[in-house]
């Protein structure tokens, strides 16, 4: 399976959705704003990680960021969090620059786009 | 005598010179050439004397250029006449003001002076950066403490406006600087309270933070947040110099210091905010010249350039209280986190910044304003992991606003949650109960610890470097 596979699409949005959601739950909560515009405002933090984590994990080197800091802890440097955990995924196979950033502008935009549609919703 | 003994002599007796008000012209041109004879000897203390001296007359005349008193406008000032002026807005001096140039000033039964000075003005709703007319009265600055500091922070006169009238931003880097501070504000005002503490976070402004909400903030502790210091000119840098991490190191530093020279333009060369931009220059010559940047050294040299230019920046609490807690988190961050090898470094570093800053400004917190916070480390600590993304994201909604408002927008929303956080923390430690008012002279009591600390500290780091003889099983060993 590649990273922009569809399952691979669907569970990262699911799982980037859930935790945003409930991010914005908590947020409703704390700030005294309506349940919609927390979960509108999770989604837009959730959607600017993923593509933030996938232009980042696509930009970097192969020894990964921060080098000399992660010697010692195996093959990698310090590597992204996104690029990680593409790369260790036993279902996921031979990742790219490529295929990170499409991933990452995928997933990060519609997460992005629901938040959007969801303060309009909420307003 | 090393490098950072002669950094740290030089500012001692720049202070001095600063605060020696009443040393006559000959004394300090005697003061200037004995300091120059010493330093050209080579023998024992010549040279620290010498430079100590030398310090001390560049202070004194640094003070006696700045000084109010020699202001036309302080001259005008004492009649206290009415008077129509033309100026500029420079910046929003903390909460002394709005501090203005008169570029003219015509006043009643007095010919027009060009040039005139520098003034608070009173009653007159300005950003800064922005060319104003206005008219009103100029009234002279007397002997109370706050008309004291406004001396300090270079006015000669304060002006309180009638009328007045916004002729439009300056031209440049100021009017740039207007328009990112007003994105920033157009961005985050749909957020209420959040938005206005984002801008207090991004830039320091804190004119969207109500009364009520300032005060929760100072009680718990986190009003330091507030006011732009390190972690944003830290968190500014790194960003440029991540973003630029494939260009040459030349073009990267260039694009460091003009994204610094741009961010100072925008929130105002308040004290803190110096000490941080000073620091980061210190930082950014020692990357262009392949050197490894020594905090001590470049705080000590950032309060000389600071102090050597604004000379009155040496009575601000603000500058008092930033460089306590630089030093406190450059001291004692490394001892207390080596006592918490248990925690993961991610959780043990902050840990012991906080406390180290904590400690730090403690003291002076008790003997200027008369409380401490006692949650104050529990509240940093909770909202350290915020501060940081709410931060970013503010930073980035400003640079992005003056070309994408909703781009702008969007970012301030997805600060806004992290702000929440911070709020609701400030709300939580911000009770009377949580900073209960102490004695004053109980910050004298406290600042004696805190001192043999700091000296132990210091002894500690500069402890020579053990001996490295033999080989063993492990490789060479130490002795010694």
């Amino acid at each position: 399976m590649t990273l922009y596979h569809l399952k691979s699409i669907a569970v990262s949005l699911l799982v980037a959705g859930v935790l945003g959601a409930g991010f914005g739950v908590v947020y409703a909560l704390i700030a005294d704003q309506t349940l919609t515009y927390g979960v509108a405002t999770g989604l837009l933090v959730a959607g600017l990680f993923v593509l933030g984590g996938g232009l980042l994990g696509a930009t970097e080197p192969a020894e990964g960021w921060m080098t000399g800091r992660g010697t010692g802890r195996g093959q990698f440097g310090r590597r992204s969090i996104v690029a990680r955990i593409a790369t260790e995924h036993p279902d996921i196979e031979d990742v790219s620059s490529w295929e990170l950033a499409v991933w990452g502008v995928v997933v990060g935009g519609i997460l992005l786009g629901a938040g959007l549609v969801l303060f309009e919703v909420a307003r | 005598m090393g490098g950072l003994a002669r950094v740290w002599l030089c500012l001692a007796g720049l202070v001095t010179g600063v605060c020696s008000t009443r040393v006559r012209p000959g004394a300090v041109v005697l003061v200037a050439a004995a300091g120059i004879a010493l330093a050209l000897r080579r023998r024992g203390l010549a040279r620290p004397v010498g430079l100590v001296a030398l310090s001390f007359a560049a202070g004194a005349v640094a003070a006696a250029v700045r000084a109010p008193e020699g202001q036309p406008v302080a001259a005008l000032a004492r009649t206290i006449p009415s008077c129509r002026v033309a100026g500029r807005t420079l910046e929003e001096a903390g909460g002394l003001g709005l501090l203005a140039a008169v570029d003219a000033a015509g006043c009643r039964g007095r010919p027009p002076v060009a040039d005139a000075g520098v003034v608070f003005v009173d009653d007159l709703e300005l950003e800064p950066g922005r060319r104003f007319t206005a008219e009103g009265w100029l009234i002279p600055l007397g002997d109370e403490p706050f008309e004291r500091a406004r001396a300090r922070a270079g006015a000669g006169a304060a002006f309180r406006a009638v009328t007045g009238r916004d002729e439009g931003p300056l031209p440049g880097l100021h009017s740039f600087a207007g328009r990112v501070r007003e994105g920033l504000a157009a961005a985050a005002a749909p957020l209420g309270r959040a938005g206005g503490l984002l801008r207090g976070l991004t830039i320091g402004d804190t004119s969207g933070i109500d009364p009520a909400t300032e005060d929760a903030l100072r009680r718990s502790g986190l009003a330091h947040l507030l006011a732009v210091s390190g972690s944003n000119v830290a968190l500014l840098l790194g960003a440029v110099a991540f973003a630029l991490r494939t260009v040459p190191l030349v073009a990267k530093v260039a694009a460091c210091a003009a994204a610094l020279v741009l961010f100072v333009a925008v929130v105002g060369p308040d004290a803190s905010v110096l000490r941080a931009a000073g620091m980061g220059v210190v930082a950014l010559v020692a990357l262009a010249t392949g050197r490894r940047p020594e905090p001590l050294h470049a705080l000590g040299l950032a309060l000389v350039a600071v102090v050597a230019l604004r000379p009155g920046i040496v009575f601000s609490t603000g500058l008092h209280l930033s460089v306590a807690a630089t030093l406190g988190i450059v001291l004692w961050t490394g001892p207390v986190s080596a006592h918490l090898r248990r925690l993961p470094r991610a959780v043990a570093t902050p840990f012991a910044a906080t406390v180290a800053a904590q400690a730090a400004v403690t003291p002076l917190l008790a003997g200027v304003f008369g409380t401490i916070p006692f949650g104050g480390l529990p509240a940093n600590l909770l909202a350290l992991p915020a501060v940081a993304p709410a931060t970013m994201l503010g930073l980035l909604a400003g640079a992005v606003s003056p070309w994408s408002e909703p781009a702008a927008a969007a970012l301030a929303r997805a600060a806004a949650p992290f702000a929440a956080w911070v709020l609701w923390i400030g709300g939580a430690f911000g009770g009377p109960g949580w900073a209960p008012p102490v004695p004053r002279a109980l910050g004298a009591w406290l600042a004696a610890p805190v001192v043999v600390a700091a000296a132990w500290a210091l002894v500690h780091m500069w402890r020579p470097p053990r001996k490295l003889t033999g080989d063993g099983p492990l490789g060479r060993r130490e002795v010694g």
